[in-house]
């Protein structure tokens, strides 16, 4: 059964690639002003000749619209969720409270509307939106949930670039997508469809002057080694938070999950002439995502360490007013002094034992837990986080709420397209990597951000953790905290029973299911109870204690009748 | 540690849901269930039927919707030929409003459903049956006072454009009972929206 999965898409794919047909490549709707709503629905999306595949989507039939936000604006989100999932939506990259942030603790419930604001702190340049739910990041992404955001802001719109969307300003989600038989979705790290857009074998008409490409990695796992098919030289123009100082000349660059990068290339004078945008992941190594060569197991793929198209362009007229040339400066950039630093945190990635699903990856030597805090972050606090991989393996390292600043990839300052706000920075095996950063304007001592790998898979696996910025670390969700808390046995039958230490008695226990539904209470007085949650049904479930002072405490159990 | 205890726990679990179900060749269980007519439709009273094609499917689905008009042609096709259709919609009408038997009823009227359109209230007949998404088709043939299970998976392999079908499977399953032949094909993939289970 599983080489019947493996082989199809394999024959599929040379059958197409014999045929040389391109599919017009699909631009993203776009919304703009400050009130934007966003409905996330199941449905289907005709991506393969035949059958429809099922997939998710906000307002659309696969992947959301590109929303507009400027700089100082405060914006409103209303999220739909008609999923009949729990789901979450992320604003990846922004500066936020850490409630409105949309990661794994602000689930949205099926058929209920989750309404963020915030003022727009971030930059000029492509961010995106993407659900965040822990252990179904992987699945809800798959289906086709995300969407671009487009932020404006003075310093850009001062500048000589193209900034017509669809014509000389084009986004393109990269991802890639594994089918079975009938045209739908296999969940995989890999797939063997390159899916730019939403479209196999795209193609696009661009006009012979200076275009921007808007570029955002979104697969589960896979870097992009992107350049010409000429080889021609392009330009980076920004980094996840924003522009660079001045463009950066290159012909090749290498893009992982969660990325996003603004590239501008000269076709001035090239009407009539065509040109590939590809992935040379041929040139990348066996530990870099894509560029292994393995020839068994499951990460096995059509794509992988080969060279493919991303995107088949057709040059054509100029427009009206085109841009021609390329800016020399586009920016000053002010980042945060080495020396300005409070403190410099280790971050630990490590491999775990191969288990039988291969090995699977650690941050800070565990795995993550909902209730457990890395790190308390002083509001204002000006940190050097230093990310130490041990692993075999480059992971996209991520960090929710700031935009940092690369100080070193193993003791060498990074390549001048890396010297820009960043909030995704790829480890690769063995390496250490330092940024700089600071948490300002929000403090919530209740509320965590992310840290994490962003390839899906890993991230849902738990190679995730959590800090919250505040001054005074008490509340639910403290390590500490909890720490005076047992809960046992794990996994259960149907009893569960706690035990504090320290003389802390317990007034309430509520049990609460992996939706945050709230499935059972019980009243007491007591340091150590046995609960009968036998009635409930297999799944996690979170105990949440309280005692007599208001303090609570969070464990998680799994259920196992 | 614990933890990959658990996470492990958890796709043991899933794994062990996933295989579960019937497949070609099993006995299916019979049903009793209550029709948006409000009359009860049971197995026990079809003695006379060759077969049955029960479809699990749901109101809310965007992919369901697209096969409520085959559906209706199917039921008109075969039900003279002692093959009739049986939809049954399973789903948790606490997660999914639109999914309610109140719903169903309109439904079955607005789209002039010519089958019966059941309600698995408890869940009881998708989760013996194995049944995950919607639509999901199984074709049972009525052996001995037995129904066989002789094909599971999706209606046909397209959903959208039912001009471009290439693979009826289940008119095909049927088409080759009814003439003493083997089913070509047993057993595909169903593809659809994910059936929508109570969580206690």
């Amino acid at each position: 059964m599983l080489s019947r999965y493996i082989l199809l898409p394999l024959v599929l794919l040379l059958t197409v690639t014999a045929s040389a047909q391109y599919n017009l490549l699909k631009i993203p709707d776009t919304l703009s002003g400050t009130t934007f709503n966003l409905t996330a629905r199941d449905t289907f999306c005709q991506i393969l000749d035949g059958n429809q595949t099922i997939t998710g989507s906000l307002n659309g039939d696969w992947w959301g619209p590109t929303m507009f936000w400027n700089k100082g604006d405060v914006v409103h989100i209303n999220v739909d969720n008609q999923l009949a999932d729990t789901t979450t939506i992320h604003w990846h990259g922004f500066h936020l409270p850490a409630l409105m942030d949309g990661g794994p603790h602000q689930p949205i419930p099926p058929y209920t509307t989750w309404s963020p604001y915030w003022k727009i702190d971030n930059n000029a340049g492509l961010y995106w939106y993407h659900p965040h739910l822990h252990m179904m990041a992987q699945e809800q992404v798959t289906m086709g949930l995300g969407g671009l955001i487009i932020v404006r802001d003075s310093v850009e719109s001062s500048l000589n670039l193209p900034r017509t969307y669809s014509v000389d300003d084009i986004p393109l989600v990269l991802t890639d997508r594994k089918f079975d038989a009938l045209n739908q979705f296999v969940e995989a790290s890999y797939g063997d469809s390159m899916l730019t857009n939403g479209v196999t074998r795209a193609e696009y008409g661009i006009p012979a002057q200076v275009v921007r490409f808007r570029v955002l990695d979104a697969a589960i796992e896979r870097s992009y080694n992107i350049g010409f098919s000429d080889n021609r030289t392009f330009y980076v123009i920004t980094t996840d938070g924003g522009l660079v100082d001045a463009p950066v000349p290159v012909t090749r660059f290498l893009i992982s999950a969660g990325e996003r990068v603004e590239i501008l290339v000269n076709c001035t004078g090239q009407s009539g002439s065509t040109v590939d945008l590809k992935a040379f992941n041929t040139e990348i190594a066996g530990n870099v995502p894509g560029g292994e060569t393995f020839t068994t197991g499951p990460l096995v793929n059509a794509l992988g360490h080969t060279d493919f198209n991303i995107l088949h362009l057709n040059i054509g007229a100029a427009t009206a007013a085109p841009v021609t040339t390329i800016p020399a400066v586009l920016t000053t950039n002010t980042f945060y002094d080495e020396s300005s630093a409070d403190i410099t945190r280790t971050v630990t990635i490590s491999d775990s034992a191969i288990g039988p699903g291969g090995p699977t990856f650690l941050i800070n030597h565990k795995f993550f837990e909902l209730d457990d805090i890395d790190y308390h972050v002083p509001l204002d606090n000006t940190e050097i986080w230093e990310i130490k991989s041990t692993s075999g393996f480059g992971h996209p390292f991520h960090i929710h709420d700031i935009q940092f600043y690369i100080l070193s990839i193993n003791g060498v300052v990074p390549p001048a397209h890396q010297r820009g706000w960043k909030d995704v920075v790829f480890v690769p095996a063995f390496n250490t990597v330092r940024f700089i950063t600071k948490f300002t304007d929000y403090s919530d001592e209740l509320k965590p951000y992310m840290f994490h790998c962003h390839i899906a898979t890993h991230e849902d696996i738990g190679m995730m953790g959590q800090f919250v910025v505040g001054n005074s670390p008490s509340g639910i969700l403290n390590r500490e905290q909890n720490a005076h808390m047992k809960l046992f046995p794990n996994p259960t039958r149907g009893l569960i029973t706690f035990s504090m230490d320290n003389n802390i008695r317990i007034v309430h226990a509520t049990v609460i299911n992996m939706r945050g539904q709230v499935v059972r209470e019980f009243d007491m007085n007591t340091e150590q109870a046995t609960l009968d949650v036998s009635v409930l049904g297999n799944g996690l479930y979170f105990l949440r204690l309280t005692d007599a002072q208001g303090g609570n405490y969070i464990r998680s159990y799994l259920m196992e009748q | 540690m614990i933890r990959s205890v658990t996470i492990f726990a958890v796709f043991l679990l899933y794994a062990t849901l996933a295989v579960a179900g019937y497949k070609p060749g099993d006995e299916a269980t019979g049903f009793s269930l209550r029709n948006v007519d409000g009359k009860l439709v049971s197995t026990e009273k079809m003695g006379k039927t060759k077969g049955l094609i029960v479809v699990f499917t749901c109101n809310h689905c965007p992919f369901a919707k697209l096969y409520q008009e085959r559906l209706n042609e199917m039921n008109t096709h075969y039900t003279p030929l002692g093959f009739p259709v049986v939809a049954i919609s399973s789903n948790d009408a606490d997660a999914v409003p639109e999914d309610s038997f109140e719903e169903m009823v309109k439904r079955a009227k607005e789209k002039h459903y010519n089958f019966p359109y059941l309600y698995d209230e408890t869940q009881d007949v998708a989760r013996a049956y194995g049944a995950v998404k919607t639509p999901q088709a199984y074709v049972l043939l009525h052996e001995g006072g037995k129904w066989i299970v002789k094909y599971t998976g999706a209606i046909d392999d397209n959903g959208k454009e039912p001009q471009k079908v290439k693979n009826h499977f289940v008119t095909d399953a049927v088409d080759a009972l009814l003439s003493g032949r083997e089913v070509p094909v047993a057993a595909t993939k169903s593809v659809g929206c994910a059936i929508k289970w109570k969580t206690e």
